[in-house]
């Protein structure tokens, strides 16, 4: 406050100004007393110091048309003086506007998405629990909220999950389906492309089942236009008619491929394969959420009227659009990592410009001792920054759009409402934010300089030295992070297993009633004998993972000693699927009854030699559960070669396979084919809903693609931190450059003396480079323990289980790090040795 | 030199007749303040009469100078102020085209003094 008054107070008129504020301060404390006064006196200076800013400014913007071209050009040759510095800065500033555009989209996105409907923003979830947490909405709470509530204009349900269609021509697929009650419909305000949508008659008790489809699936399914004589499908094994046909954009309520009706009074008619009907609402206009959630609070204990007997409840409401529980530590973590760069990228972006003006710090005295106004020299610098904040924001703006174009027709899987287009909101304050920055950080050296006053070096300094080396800490785990799955990749895509190619069908089952599949193993079997029974299969099998799919880890105590091991139970005819031999010993077979299986393993080519060398059949291991409790010796029958059981690093493959007997929810399909697999993937799916039509086949693919996604997530995930890590390294390299040329900038004239009196260039280079040196050298050192706790934090929230056991990444990004600072200080380093003491001298 | 405008605003009128009333030896920035508010029933802003004075004083018509220090004022001096012939004769020129475009509208201006 007292700083802006000097800055805006001319220096001739302070005196008096301060006099007559005195007087009205004596004033008022007669007058009001003291506390009174000390408000009054604030308002006081406040008004003064803005009138005479405001003169001043108006007084200099009078006389700009004047100097501003003559700054302008001043600016250009100052530019192409110093190209390095200012290429850097631009480059910096760049992507500080495009990070922070691209992370605030996603983050907002994410956080705040609104649905693509009329009135998406008052879209709601209600819950309604038990004291226990328990899960009690109802067709009766629907029916009293829609009834008594005065802040919720409509109260529906809507119940998503995946089902089979099957076509009475055998076509089968597993699709994404919603149930809604009929009277929703109107608010999806979809327009059909063929016949209706649901109608509220769909949803009374006892109306013949019907379906609306999306408009890719009904082309998928019926070359004939509509109208189709025969439009009859069944969905979860029920019969459904077709009735209409909704444009693909129509997602409400997680994206889907068709939609069938709800009971509106009981809520039923969700299907098997569907989770329970979820409560949703529309507020009305005038009322908020937090009127809804108040109403809600004081509605809840009236239910036990609508409902006598059943427990208290907890009613609660969020926005459609917001995920369950808030933003979860995950997306905590993310906004954190988002905060966390930007500060970095901030922080440098402010440190390269300051270097800039700070170099200019000699000539901005001069031309203060000349006669030039400090205001006049704030508002040079502010010019030329403004300039450089307008190229880069131009820059950085375009390429943050471009790089959310590019991510919006990537992440296809996600929430229908998720707007990852750039918004000229999001860019435009992001711009706004770092030109205030780069203004500030551009004219503070220019208030130094033309100050008078001594400027305190040394808590910048230190405050550049954190900076300097947490940046290059930061840059190195991530560049660890993203060279560990960089590795991870190329083992995942050049993996030398034996496994079959283009011979062997997979596919992902699953069962309305998961339990179906955990049984006794008779119905896989049936599913297996069911499957060899079409024609042209060889072998059909089941197991928990496929190969190149990470099996969980299993820990077991082999010869006294414990280890965590890929475990998968298999199915009869998994190894005769993959087309392998055993090493030694022999498979699983039919004779292998439940109370054998439980007693047996087969371990692969890896865990024998590492465990028993090599000679593995008739030997034991045992499984520890997770009490610590260790279990029957499991006879070792067979041994296999390495097929797969860590998805990207061989190191990790070493691990056994059990019978497979009613232990997972979930498991995959193999089937062996005579001719070409796909061929059968239709047959497949008809003969397993002919089974059971509660079973679902899903991801049908080439064996050989099962890790095409983890490839795809992996290869993603390693150019992002590639990229976030190279960013870091590169501004982190324009602190080193930036410190460097400060030092040598401000120190030419010590140099020249140490020159004169006979220092090499030994001495010299430690003169201007110790620091950044020792910064290099700090960061990293911290980069090393940061990066290590980086890979373990990775390992753990990945799937695949990374190469982290290799020992060279961290010193060779250490290396990579050491070499781009030397690289990064070379040219001020050669600035300083170039320098020759006279000119140094008679320079200062 | 900026060139000198033949008209004055009307606040630098008010402050100027202000100024005249107090006297070379009373009229500074918290006085003339005063003198407005009783004179003229009128509140202006204290940081405005800054303004005011600096134009003023940039087009010749008042001068100002330091007066001697005040304990009330913790030490500090008050800035006075003295109109002087061009910002008088600039004063007359507005009083009197003012005066000239009232001329016949007494009745209707109601012009008490």
């Amino acid at each position: 406050m007292r700083r802006l008054f000097l800055l805006a107070v001319p220096r001739d008129r302070r005196e008096d100004v301060e006099g007559d504020l005195e007087e009205l301060h004596g004033r008022d404390r007669e007058r009001h007393g003291r506390s009174v006064a000390a408000v009054l006196m604030v308002g006081h200076l406040l008004a003064t110091t803005f009138a005479f800013l405001w003169t001043r400014l108006l007084d200099a913007f009078g006389g700009m048309s004047r100097w501003s071209l003559v700054d302008l050009r001043l600016a250009g040759r100052l530019a192409v003086r110093e190209p390095l510095l200012h290429a850097t800065s631009l480059f910096a500033l760049a992507s500080a506007i495009a990070l922070a555009t691209v992370g605030y989209t996603m983050v907002d996105a994410a956080t705040r998405g609104r649905l693509p409907l009329e009135g998406g923003e008052r879209f709601l979830v209600v819950e309604a629990t038990d004291r226990e947490g328990a899960e009690r909405q109802s067709a009766e709470l629907r029916a009293a909220l829609a009834r008594d509530s005065s802040t919720l204009e409509y109260v529906g349900a809507v119940a998503g999950g995946a089902s089979n269609l099957a076509l009475p021509q055998g076509v089968v697929r597993s699709v994404r389906h919603a149930a809604i009650t009929p009277t929703s419909w109107r608010l999806l305000g979809a327009t059909n492309v063929y016949g209706r949508g649901l109608q509220p008659a769909d949803g009374v008790g006892g109306a013949a089942p019907v379906a609306v489809l999306r408009e890719n699936l009904w082309k998928s399914l019926f070359d004939e236009p509509w109208p189709r004589a025969d439009r009859q499908v069944q969905i979860a094994g029920v019969a459904h008619e077709i009735v209409g046909v909704v444009p693909d954009e129509v997602g409400f309520p997680l994206g889907g491929d068709l939609w069938t009706a709800l009971d509106e009074t009981s809520l039923r008619g969700a299907g098997p394969g569907l989770a329970r009907p979820t409560l949703f609402a529309v507020r009305r206009e005038e009322s908020s959420l937090s009127e809804v959630l108040t109403e809600l609070d004081v509605f809840a204990p009236s239910l036990s009227e609508v409902a006598p007997g059943e427990p208290a409840l907890i009613l609660t409401a969020r926005r459609f659009t917001e995920p369950p529980g808030g933003v979860g530590p995950l997306g905590t973590v993310m906004i954190g990592c988002l905060v966390l760069l930007l500060l970095v990228v901030s922080a440098n972006v402010a440190q390269l410009i300051l270097a800039r003006s700070a170099a200019r710090a000699e000539e901005l005295r001069m031309r203060h001792v000349l006669g030039a106004s400090r205001l006049r020299l704030v508002l040079q610098l502010s010019l030329e920054v403004a300039l450089l904040g307008a190229c880069a924001a131009s820059l950085g703006t375009a390429a943050a759009f471009a790089l959310l174009r590019q991510l919006d027709a990537v992440l296809t899987e996600r929430p229908f409402w998720l707007d990852l287009s750039g918004r000229p909101a999001t860019a435009l304050f992001a711009v706004a934010l770092f030109l205030v920055s780069t203004i500030v950080c551009g004219v503070l050296p220019a208030l130094r300089a033309t100050s008078g006053a001594r400027v305190r070096k040394r808590s910048s300094e230190r405050w550049h030295a954190f900076l300097s080396v947490g940046q290059m800490a930061v840059s190195m785990a991530l560049l660890s992070g993203a060279l560990v799955l960089a590795r991870s990749y190329t083992g995942l895509i050049g993996g030398n297993l034996d496994l079959p190619r283009d011979r062997v069908l997979t596919a992902q089952l699953y069962h309305s009633a998961p339990e179906t599949l955990a049984g006794d193993g008779e119905f896989l079997l049936s599913v297996k004998r069911a499957l060899e029974e079409i024609p042209g299969v060889e072998v059909a099998t089941v197991a928990s993972h496929l190969p190149r799919v990470d099996a969980p880890l299993a820990r077991v105590e082999v010869d006294g000693a414990s280890a965590s091991v890929p475990r998968a139970a298999v199915g009869p005819g998994f190894f005769e699927a993959l087309g392998t031999r055993p090493l030694s010993g022999r498979f699983f077979d039919r004779r292998d009854g439940s109370d054998e299986a439980a007693r047996i393993a087969i371990v692969n080519e890896p865990f024998a030699r590492r465990y028993f060398g090599g000679q593995a059949v008739g030997r034991t291991l045992r499984e520890v559960d997770g009490e610590g409790e260790v279990g029957a010796p499991l006879e070792i029958v067979g041994v296999v070669p390495d097929l797969g059981l860590s998805a990207a690093s061989s190191e990790k493959a070493a691990g056994y396979y059990v019978p497979l007997v009613g232990e997972p929810r979930f498991v995959s399909l193999a089937v062996r084919a005579a001719g070409t697999p796909l061929a059968l993937e239709e047959p497949v799916r008809r003969r397993l809903v002919e089974l059971d039509p509660l079973l679902q086949v899903r991801r049908v693919q080439l064996l050989e693609r099962v890790a095409d996604e983890e490839i795809a997530f992996q290869a993603g995930f390693a150019a992002t931190l590639t990229l976030l890590g190279l960013s870091v390294l590169v501004l982190s390299l324009c602190g080193v450059y930036s410190v460097m040329s400060m030092a040598v900038s401000r120190r030419r004239r010590e140099i020249g003396v140490r020159r004169a009196l006979g220092a090499g260039p030994w001495r010299v280079l430690r003169t201007v480079g110790a620091r950044s040196a020792w910064h290099v050298l700090l960061g990293g050192l911290g980069g090393l323990a940061l990066g290590s706790a980086l890979l373990q934090v990775q390992d753990r929230l990945l799937v695949t289980r990374l190469p982290v056991g290799e020992s060279w990444i961290l010193p060779a990004v250490l290396c990579l790090f050491v070499g781009s600072g030397v690289l990064a200080g070379l040219g001020p380093a050669l600035a300083a040795l170039r320098l020759r003491p006279t000119e140094a001298l008679r320079d200062s | 030199m900026q060139q000198q405008r033949k008209h004055l605003g009307e606040f630098e009128i008010v402050v100027l007749l202000a100024a005249l009333r107090l006297g070379e030896s009373e009229a500074y920035a918290v006085s003339i303040v005063d003198e407005i508010h009783d004179t003229a029933s009128r509140v202006v802003q204290r940081a405005a009469v800054y303004v005011a004075l600096r134009r003023l004083e940039d087009k010749g018509m008042v001068t100002t100078r330091l007066g001697d220090p005040a304990p009330e004022r913790g030490g500090k001096a008050r800035r006075l102020v003295k109109v002087e012939p061009a910002g008088l004769k600039a004063l007359r020129s507005s009083y009197g085209s003012m005066r000239r475009m009232a001329a016949g509208l007494e009745t209707l201006l109601e012009v008490e003094v």
